[in-house]
């Protein structure tokens, strides 16, 4: 079979981490079928360049890596559009209050690109600023400005919001 | 630890990668800085809010497939010929190729079942029929899988969704009174197979992807994880 050995071994490695690129790339692109070409783009780029993964590094930094250049480099930012909520989460709120996750949705969808991205690989994500830094090619100083400005963008539109109730 | 390096490790702490002594100053920072405490509950909220996202990767893999391995009659011909053979190959087949386990998956459940069940860290967990149903109906788990999966002895004690390695899975806990397994069931899986138990944080832990259901497994010991493992294979 054509892609052998070498395809299982791409996909045991890349396939559970798509839902966690699709979610990351939902949120950054703002609709579905585009954040949709960029994971299934970011798959293809680290398929043809899976043979020069050092066996040593980590495979999710790896890829969220592919798709954040896939993502500069085709101009995608410029058809970005702001993000709303997904609304048929219903199966999936079982634990989490709705309006206010509703709330830090909309108040993440007014944050920049770059804070956006850089707020959810350290706080959703779990990356390190180091990691982060390495993964956008931008010094460390850079990520965490960014994430402190995130962060206080973030704390001052959610508690006008929520500071009513 | 400062409160710069606070916040660094904030998205590491909620994904579980910190290690032991890392996670202990954490923890401690944390319960003398105001400051850092709302940075740490805010980001929590974020991240639930996210991870509360419906997504489905299945049509992107599949197109993904396709363009690395187009199908063609010749090699519709060769699969055919492929199941033959691992039809009389029989059972053996997934016990002779183990898959290779996701190593930092397993520390992550690993660590997860340490705090949350041996160490008894307060969660919000789901006790009852009426909040464990809708939620074991979310990621595919039928009463009849409850069955298959809880050793002789055991029952469900209690699951709630929780994070590992960035990703949203169902906990579910069984227990004795005395031991207790954690099953960690993913809304998406790729190896098909069970893994070798490995061992963490003093406690067993496999992967696992049988039929419908894929995830982990962690037993207070090896034999409670071989133990599910072992039932793993009638799903
Ligand atoms: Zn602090």
């Amino acid at each position: 079979m054509a892609g052998g050995v070498r395809q299982v071994e791409f996909e045991n490695l890349a396939i559970p981490h798509a839902a966690a690129l699709l979610r990351f790339a939902q949120r950054l692109c703002g609709d579905r079928s585009t954040a949709e070409d960029l994971v299934q783009d970011t798959l293809l780029r680290g398929w043809r360049s899976f043979g020069q993964l050092q066996a040593d590094s980590n495979p999710r930094a790896w890829l969220f890596r592919i798709l954040l250049n896939a993502w500069r480099s085709e101009g995608r930012r410029r058809s970005a559009r702001p993000v709303e909520a997904p609304l048929d989460r219903a199966a999936h709120a079982v634990q989490t209050d709705l309006s206010e996750s509703v709330v830090v949705s909309a108040a993440l969808s007014r944050l920049s690109e770059d804070q956006r991205a850089v707020l959810l690989l350290a706080v959703v994500e779990g990356f390190t600023c180091k990691e982060i830094a390495s993964m956008l090619d931008i010094p460390i100083g850079t990520v965490m400005s960014r994430l402190g400005r995130a962060r206080a963008a973030m704390k001052e539109s959610v508690g006008r919001k929520v500071g009513t109730k | 630890m400062n409160c710069s390096q606070f916040e660094d490790a904030v998205g590491p702490y909620l994904a579980s990668r910190l290690e032991a002594d890392t996670l202990a100053e954490f923890t401690a920072h944390s319960a003398s800085c105001p400051a850092c405490a709302a940075v740490l509950e805010q980001s929590e909220e974020l991240r639930l809010a996210v991870l509360a996202d419906p997504v489905d990767p299945a049509h992107v893999i599949s197109a993904v497939r396709t363009a690395i391995d187009p199908p063609s009659s010749a090699r519709w011909w060769l699969g055919v010929a492929a199941s033959i053979t691992f039809a009389v190959a029989g059972a053996a087949y997934w016990t002779q190729t183990r898959p290779s386990p996701d190593l930092r998956l397993l520390a992550a459940a690993a660590r997860d079942h340490r705090i949350e069940v041996r160490e008894q860290q307060p969660r919000h967990w789901q006790l009852d029929t009426v909040g464990v149903g809708p939620l074991l109906a979310a990621y595919g788990v039928e009463s009849s899988d409850l069955e298959r999966l809880r050793p002789a002895g055991f029952h469900l004690d209690k699951a709630k969704q929780c994070g590992l390695s960035g990703e949203r899975v169902l906990h579910m806990v069984f227990t004795d009174g005395q031991r207790s397994v954690s099953v960690y069931i993913r809304s998406y899986g790729a190896r098909q197979g069970v893994t070798a138990t490995e061992e963490f944080e003093n406690s067993g832990v496999s992967e696992f992807h049988r039929g419908r259901l894929s995830g982990v497994v962690v037993g207070d010991n090896r034999g409670v994880c071989a133990d599910v493992v072992r039932r793993l294979s009638a799903i």
